[in-house]
């Protein structure tokens, strides 16, 4: 979601601070050691009233037996049974499966055409990486609302481009093809949309980070008669580490939780053949035309996500805290 | 001596820098292909908003403006229900990021000003939080607003949408803070200035691009967030302009409307687009700067 978290999280202090400005700034009197306790309050009330409070009803409703169809009858406690539920739902297991692999070829292809088009924007002249620049902070700019509607635009049976230039070319199958008939196609065609929004972010901050490399290192390789390939895996990869390991854990989480290119594509009813995790829980818990709307079953499932997407969560902290501490 | 060396050399690197250039203009044919196969799906957008609807359902599809028509903006614009959304889609944001960035400076200040027991404890909560699905915290979410009677309000989709933005405008806020330097706040306490005198005077103006930055951020984020309004809000007459582009999508009476849709995609993308354009220098260099620092 958020582009942001990859901001610097160098932690001013230094380890050791002068005793003279720890007397300035971190206060003698009793009242500066309450201020930095009084900032926080704010953001501290509001985050545990929309996120705290959220969590521990999210954990509290996957133990109850509750839809919105037993408003009237109350609450029963009904334990583990969500889980139990959940965990022996042969439709979850095949989403869970689903956006593994959806996820997964959805994060390579995206790091490995952003890293490309990285190193690719490093060779060029100045105007063409002018002009790509640009050309990824326009698509960056496209919310996923718009571009999923034009990617449905594009992939459309009747009128889109994309039949009609795959027809033009000899694949004369693809006329009219219907790309959503098939669900695992459809699916590609998600994957598309995914990809395409997360390339720019990819390899702006990849170029980003392959400029502060130091020139001289890579002509000193190339002196030493490095191959292209032993230049980028002795000299690049090494330097570019840190942040590929930051961009691929915020892709892992991103790709994972990808909701409006599938939902939208398939104009909000997605099939069960579109189901991964995020579609799945959503559609449990809210979609009411699916019959038997299930609160406490989708709260089972979004606690059990949290669990899944927790591991990576704490990788990436673990990875951001390491290089905060190095700086 | 030294001649004869640089004679022997003289060619060879006239042959390298050759073989370079030529290199170079390989990588800018593919620059340009990749550049124009990436662009195609928005310049597609943009043709079909303004193609008069018999070229737009066509079996064969131009690849250049045949002819001008704004018919499709025209009908967007003229939609009573899609002007309502923009100003609620205006209202929501703004309110989202300026409470956010009210609260988040304070915290921001705490985080990069003070040391404090508890301190790692909050960041490594304020990074956390960052990473909770949005589909997560949207069961209960929705339970309690409409609870509180804020089902179907905008002041319920605002209280949801901080959930999202306070976490990250506080931490963008608190790298720009560390970043002013703390010898001014300490020149400012010795030359008398009050605590909150430094802080006026001192920490916020220096810090003022930064808020603008990080509330162009939040801004993005709220202005396209469809997930959660989708569930929170479901009168036509408060939705936001994202939700009125995919019912416009998906509604029957539009149905193989294209250039509508199209039109209304490029409307309701292009405030974010502007924004965008406008901060993409500090978006592609400040947003990395750190984290490389390593």
């Amino acid at each position: 979601m958020s582009v942001v978290n990859i901001i610097e999280i160098d932690d001013p202090p230094s380890p050791s601070p002068a005793p003279a400005r720890r007397r300035l700034l971190g206060g003698a009197g009793r009242e500066a050691g309450l201020l930095p306790y009084l900032l926080l309050i704010p953001t501290g009330l509001v985050l545990a009233a929309v996120i705290g409070y959220p969590l521990v009803r999210l954990v509290i409703m996957s133990l109850e037996k509750d839809g919105s169809s037993s408003k009237f009858t109350g609450t029963p406690f009904v334990g583990f049974s969500e889980y139990q539920k959940v965990l022996t739902d042969s439709v979850f297991w095949s989403s869970v499966e689903r956006t593994i692999v959806f996820a997964g070829a959805n994060v390579i292809l995206s790091l490995l055409f952003g890293l490309g088009l990285a190193l690719l924007m490093g060779r060029v002249s100045r105007s063409v990486k002018l002009i790509l620049t640009v050309v990824l902070m326009f698509v960056w700019s496209v919310p996923t609302t718009v571009s999923t509607e034009l990617f449905r635009w594009l992939f459309d049976a009747q009128y889109g481009v994309v039949d009609y230039v795959l027809a033009k070319v000899g694949l004369g199958s693809y006329a009219q093809h219907d790309w959503f008939a098939d669900p695992n196609q459809g699916l590609q065609v998600a994957s598309f949309i995914i990809i395409w929004g997360a390339i720019p972010f990819l390899a702006v901050t990849l170029s980003a980070g392959l400029a502060q490399i130091p020139k001289e290192l890579l002509e000193a390789a190339k002196v030493d008669g490095a191959s292209a390939w032993q230049a980028f895996r002795n000299v690049t990869y090494p330097f570019l580490r840190p942040l590929l390991v930051i961009v691929t854990t915020l892709s892992v989480i991103w790709d994972t939780g990808v909701f409006n290119q599938i939902y939208i594509l398939r104009q909000t009813h997605p099939e069960p053949g579109y189901y991964t995790l995020g579609i799945y829980s959503y559609v449990k818990a809210f979609a009411t035309i699916y019959g038997n709307d299930n609160y406490s079953y989708g709260a089972a499932m979004a606690i059990i996500m949290v669990l899944l997407m927790g591991v990576f969560m704490v990788g990436y902290i673990r990875q951001l805290l390491r290089i905060g501490s190095e700086a | 001596m030294a001649a004869v060396a640089s004679a022997a050399v003289r060619p060879r690197r006239r042959r390298v820098s050759a073989r370079r250039r030529r290199a170079t203009i390989g990588w800018n044919i593919l620059g340009l292909l990749l550049s124009v196969f990436i662009a195609f799906p928005v310049y597609w957008l943009l043709l079909t908003s303004v193609e008069p609807t018999r070229f737009v359902q066509s079996a064969t599809p131009n690849f250049l403006p045949k002819a001008f028509s704004f018919s499709s903006y025209s009908e967007v614009i003229h939609d009573p229900v899609f002007t309502q959304d923009l100003v609620n889609s205006l209202i929501i944001t703004a309110s989202t990021v300026l409470f956010s960035l009210l609260i988040g400076f304070f915290a921001a200040l705490a985080l990069a000003r003070f040391r404090f027991r508890g301190k790692s404890l909050a960041i490594i909560i304020v990074m956390g939080v960052q990473m909770v699905p949005l589909i997560a915290l949207l069961f209960p979410l929705n339970d309690a607003l409409s609870k509180a009677g804020l089902g179907d309000t905008s002041l319920g989709v605002i209280i949801a949408y901080v959930s999202f933005t306070a976490p990250f405008t506080v931490w963008t806020l608190r790298t720009f803070i560390a970043n002013v330097p703390r010898e001014l706040d300490e020149a400012a306490l010795v030359d008398g200035c009050t605590r909150f005198q430094t802080f006026y005077k001192v920490i916020l103006p220096l810090t003022l691009p930064g808020l603008v930055a990080t509330g162009v951020f939040g801004w993005i984020q709220a202005w396209n967030e469809f997930l959660m309004a989708n569930i929170l809000l479901t009168d036509n007459s408060k939705q936001t302009v994202q939700l009125y582009l995919v019912s416009f999508g998906n509604s029957p009476t539009h149905g193989a409307d294209w250039g509508g849709l199209m039109a209304a995609s490029t409307l309701v993308s292009i405030p974010v687009i502007i924004l965008f354009l406008i901060f993409q220098r500090w978006m592609a260099s400040g947003l990395t700067a750190g984290a490389v620092k390593g």
